[in-house]
């Protein structure tokens, strides 16, 4: 129990001077209560006094020190309800301006303040009700509300109840390394102070003695708390004051204590300090080193003004929650208003590190990007120097056309496919191929996905296939029940590694994409379709229609299904019914990429299908009032996610229009229009289209130096790279799926393998459907052709001699023509290839560094 | 629980010394109360000390237990915290909840104490719910608090928070 002081309004008086004051008999609370009871007395107001001497009038703050009412023996002997009733019949004499002030100087004792009278896990608990705002408000409310209003684990929960999550893998680690580098310092600081106190007599001063509240006060909200007295105290201040700010060596945690060089260092004493003596003043956060240090020692303390990167609680360095919650939101905000910088992989002036054609496929995390190109070589890049790592891979014998990668130290490993239908799986870290698996289809691997269990690949020959990763028993759980030549395999010979496990037909058009979750397969097809398959069974648990040409793209969440399509629009299905729940156009041509996070709230199943089961209703209600007539049927008019029972075009979902989410939830698609779009949902949950970002603009800010600048400038040894470097460039731009810039490259570029004129051409046609590039001349393979062909899709040999001439007359129009062909967000980022050699990208952190500091603790979630 | 058991009489002594009598089941929403039972296997004859808990507030948090006698038990569940944050109150607990503030936070610390993590929510959410929506200023006079910062500092802080505003 809090003490009486602390519980009771602020009094100048000690309680003891009126121990009869106020009493209670029985007492009918704890005995710490009635300790409360005595400091009303006490309590002084000038402004109120008129009251306590009922209508004298007087306000000689005297009568206070002099006169004390002393309750009647009489009243005192009396019970609860007597008192009460007495206590009323005397009131009621007052006039009522009397009453009205007596009502007033009670007041205080009607109100009482929870975070003094409630212990800090339930006021944990109460926090966790609120919106943040609602928390930041109640923050400001005094220094102790403040303190654990921004407690690092309520923001924690905030954090999540944004749908958000934590990169927990990098805030371990980084904790861990800010703790050693703490303990590292300190040592160190211990080792130069030992070492100055023998040169320094005057170092050895008395011991200063600082109290707590007083550290508290100044360090806290810097110097604009009172003066300070100077002398030892001033001297101190400064000491911890100039230290502070000095440290510019990217090692922020401060232990002031320490650093007052007549204190020893004492584990309890220095924590009492809090970090940003004046942040008014102080310099921007440098890249790579913690912007300040607030420390949270056992006893309370108060959080300083700006919420700083790292706490300390009990000596130990901890990611602090209400600064990753502000910058996520301030993240989410330049998404929001299109604040970004944009980049370029490689950098411009490093050109020659570029794909020498088109890139079809990437993939980022964390600080690297692999990318597959049609130039046949996979590429790994460092995104914060946009460098290249290393060399280029090379083993596909044709286009690169999808990839995967885990740089993790337990995976360490790419998976490729390609147009030549092998599937190869090199080590990421150095590169070399681990495994081939040549002709693992009988055409071109359009797409791949593994997790630690299986590979999943599918292909342009409308299979997909399942292979395991790692040996297993035939009797594992993983292992299909329509296992292919399952006979073959027993305990004693068990399954090896990457064995085919099972073959999933029933598209009757390629299978452009595939997505996997838990046991669940889903893939998108050229016919139109996308299907949900069972793992385990292998069996096609459910087909979705809607698109009315192919499929080019999909995700999948575990709920809903997003697909885009050569019908230029993005779709989302409820995977449970089946029923299609939004339909968004905003692109003028294919929608060859798409990537979804509806940023689910944990628990929220139950809450999305309420959503859709009243929306639902008010449709029914509008059907039978004659509002809605309009038949439902999968096609008409569709639906962008609004919830006006006019725009229902299907019932009975387990997810309201437009898919459900959270109000982060964002969609990110890319098209053959040359444009990436930003979906975000409007106040009615109707998706839009919030922006739209254009390749080419990124792509005019970082245009390449021109390598005739650099032979210039290059030493002789280097001159016959710079050579080469023009050679590339000039098939860059001829490039850009042409047969032409193939040829010529092959003549320029020593790396290149022999190009398979055959598996190019495949590569082509392979792709989703109308992905013939730029090679408009290829007898016009309109979309829907493309989409279900009618036969096995054999390319003409006719066509090469065309693209060959087309690709030189084009030259100069393609070196423009930039189709998306893959794309993928994060929290921060957009990342895309494209027709285009380079990789682009658009950064929202848009050079905060306060921001960039803190995304990397963010995990993108589905 | 049969009804036999159900109805069993146990007699509860508050912190200061008042006996009161309840049934079994009443007390069993009480998790404390319900582990002393099953310990013991019988809620004997013996009045169970509350400790902390005085006798308006033990009344009270028996009136709850009486209503509520018939809920399913707690769920075990910890995500609480991860659940999307509603702080509705059904009709008969908001009633139930509208004490002076003192009663509200002995409320609050005998669920916690005694265990009834069903009161302890609605207790919590009617604080929620009384600093929801409200400026500095008016928490402030709700809860009497005292503003301990400097016009500056408030001024600071303010702007600090200006990325939280819609």
């Amino acid at each position: 129990m809090t003490d009486a002081l602390r519980d009771g309004p602020p009094s100048h008086f000690h309680p003891s001077l009126y121990p009869h004051a106020f009493h209670t008999s029985p007492p009918l609370r704890h005995s710490s209560k009635i300790d409360e009871g005595y400091s009303e007395e006490t309590r002084s107001q000038a402004d109120s006094d008129t009251a306590m001497h009922l209508d004298s009038g007087s306000d000689d703050m005297n009568h206070n020190h002099g006169q004390v009412f002393a309750i009647p023996d009489i009243v005192l002997g009396m019970s609860e309800e007597q008192r009460s009733n007495y206590a009323f019949a005397i009131l009621r004499s007052l006039r009522t301006s009397s009453i009205a002030s007596i009502v007033e100087r009670l007041n205080p004792y009607l109100h009482l303040d929870p975070v003094l009278r409630l212990p800090p896990e339930i006021t944990f608990q109460i926090f966790a009700y609120l919106r943040p705002n609602d928390l930041l408000k109640a923050s400001m409310a005094s220094r102790s509300w403040r303190d654990r209003a921004l407690d690092s684990r309520l923001w924690r929960v905030m954090f999540g109840c944004e749908g958000w999550e934590p990169n927990t893998r990098e805030v371990r680690t980084y904790e861990q390394e800010m703790d050693r580098k703490c303990h590292q310092e300190r040592e160190e600081k211990k080792a130069h102070f030992a070492m100055q106190k023998q040169q320094r007599p005057y170092a050895s001063l008395p011991e200063r003695k600082t109290s707590k509240k007083r550290t508290h006060d100044e360090s806290l909200f810097g110097e604009t708390k009172k003066p300070l007295v100077g002398g030892e105290d001033a001297e101190q201040w400064s000491e911890q004051h100039g230290i502070i700010e000095a440290d510019d060596n990217g090692m922020h945690d401060v232990e002031p204590s320490s650093l007052a060089p007549s204190r020893p260092i004492s584990r309890d004493q220095h924590w009492s300090f809090v970090g940003l003596p004046d942040h008014k003043h102080s310099p921007p956060p440098h890249r790579e080193s913690v912007s300040t240090i607030a420390d949270a020692p056992s006893i309370p303390t108060f959080q300083p003004i700006k919420p700083a990167l790292i706490v300390t609680e009990s000596d130990r360095r901890r990611v602090n929650f209400p600064y990753l919650y502000k910058q996520r939101r301030r993240l989410e905000e330049n998404w929001r208003i299109g604040q970004f910088s944009t980049f370029r992989l490689p950098h411009a002036d490093h050109d020659d590190e570029a794909h020498r054609e088109c890139v079809y496929t990437i993939q980022f995390s964390g600080n690297h990007l692999v990318s597959g190109s049609r130039d046949k070589t996979i590429r790994r890049w460092d995104l914060s120097s946009q460098r290249l790592i290393g060399k280029p891979l090379e083993g596909h014998k044709a286009s690169v056309l999808c990839l995967q990668f885990d740089s993790s130290p337990e995976e360490d490993v790419i998976m490729s496919g390609g147009s030549d239908s092998h599937i190869i799986i090199w080590r990421f870290s150095t590169g070399e191929i681990i495994k081939r698996m040549d002709k693992a289809h009988d055409e071109s691997v359009l797409n791949l996905r593994f997790d630690h269990r299986y590979l999943i690949t599918c292909s342009k020959d409308k299979t997909i296939k399942i292979w395991n990763r790692k040996q297993i028993l035939p009797d594992d759980d993983i292992v299909p029940v329509n296992m292919v030549n399952m006979t073959e395999y027993s305990d004693l010979n068990p399954i090896p590694e990457y064995t085919l496990l099972s073959s999933l037909q029933g598209h009757v058009a390629a299978v452009n994409a595939i997505q996997v979750h838990e046991n669940e397969i889903v893939s998108a097809s050229g016919d139109r379709t996308v299907k949900v398959w069972d793992i385990k069974s292998g069996d096609c648990t459910r087909t979705l229609i809607g698109h009315s040409k192919g499929i080019a793209c999909v995700q999948y969440d575990g709920r809903r299904v997003v697909s885009g399509s050569s019908d230029n629009t993005v779709r989302i299905f409820d995977v449970a019914t089946g029923a299609e729940v939004a339909w968004m156009l905003g692109h003028t041509n294919l929608v060859r990429t798409v990537q979804a996070r509806f940023g689910d709230l944990p628990g929220q199943e139950e809450e999305l299908e309420a959503q859709a089961r009243a929306i639902d209703e008010k449709f029914f209600a509008a059907q039978m009032s004659g509002l809605a007539t309009r038949a439902v049927r999968s096609r008409g008019p569709r639906n962008p996610g609004s919830s006006d029972p006019k725009d229902i075009l299907a019932y009975g979902a387990k997810l309201p229009p437009g898919g459900g989410g959270s109000r982060w939830s964002r969609i990110v698609s890319g098209s053959y229009d040359e444009s990436v779009v930003i979906w975000k949902k409007d106040s009615e949950g109707r998706w839009i289209a919030a922006r739209r970002l254009r390749l080419n603009e990124v792509l005019e800010q970082h245009r390449a130096r021109r390598p005739r600048v650099h032979a210039v400038a290059q030493p002789p040894a280097a001159q016959s790279a710079g050579i080469q470097h023009l050679a590339q460039q000039m098939a860059q731009q001829a490039a850009p799926a042409s047969a032409a810039g193939q040829q010529h490259q092959q003549q320029a570029h020593p790396y290149t393998q022999p190009t398979n004129a055959f598996s190019q051409s495949i590569s082509q046609i392979a792709l989703p459907p109308n992905t013939n590039s730029t090679n408009n001349n290829i007898p016009q393979q309109s979309a829907n052709n493309a989409v279900i062909p009618s036969a096995p899709p054999m390319p003409t040999i006719g066509t090469h001699p065309m693209a060959h001439l087309n690709g030189i007359a084009n030259r100069e129009r393609e070196r423009e023509s930039n189709r998306v062909f893959k794309l993928q967000f994060d929290t921060r980022r957009i990342i895309c290839c494209s027709q285009n050699t380079a990789i682009v990208g658009w950064d929202f952190a848009c050079g905060d560094h306060e921001i960039e500091e803190a995304s990397r603790f963010f995990s993108e979630t589905n | 629980m049969s009804s036999d058991t159900a109805t069993q009489k146990v007699i509860l002594a508050s912190s200061d010394g008042v006996n009161m009598t309840t049934e079994r089941e009443v007390i069993e929403r009480s998790v404390l109360i319900k582990n002393m039972i099953d310990d013991l296997g019988d809620p004997g004859q013996e009045p169970i000390p509350i400790m902390n808990v005085s006798e308006p507030v033990l009344r009270k948090v028996l009136e709850w237990c009486e209503h509520h006698r018939k809920d399913p038990p707690a769920s075990n569940d910890d995500d609480a915290d991860n659940r999307k944050k509603s702080t509705d109150i059904e009709e008969w607990d908001q009633k139930f909840m509208q004490v002076d503030q003192e009663m509200l936070f002995e409320i609050i610390l005998a669920a916690n104490y005694m265990d009834i993590k069903a009161l302890l929510d609605i207790g919590c959410k009617t604080v929620a719910n009384m600093i929801k929506g409200k400026s500095p200023e008016e928490i402030r006079k709700t809860f009497n608090i005292q503003n301990d910062f400097t016009p500056e500092e408030e001024d600071q802080i303010r702007r600090e928070n200006e990325w939280a505003e819609e």
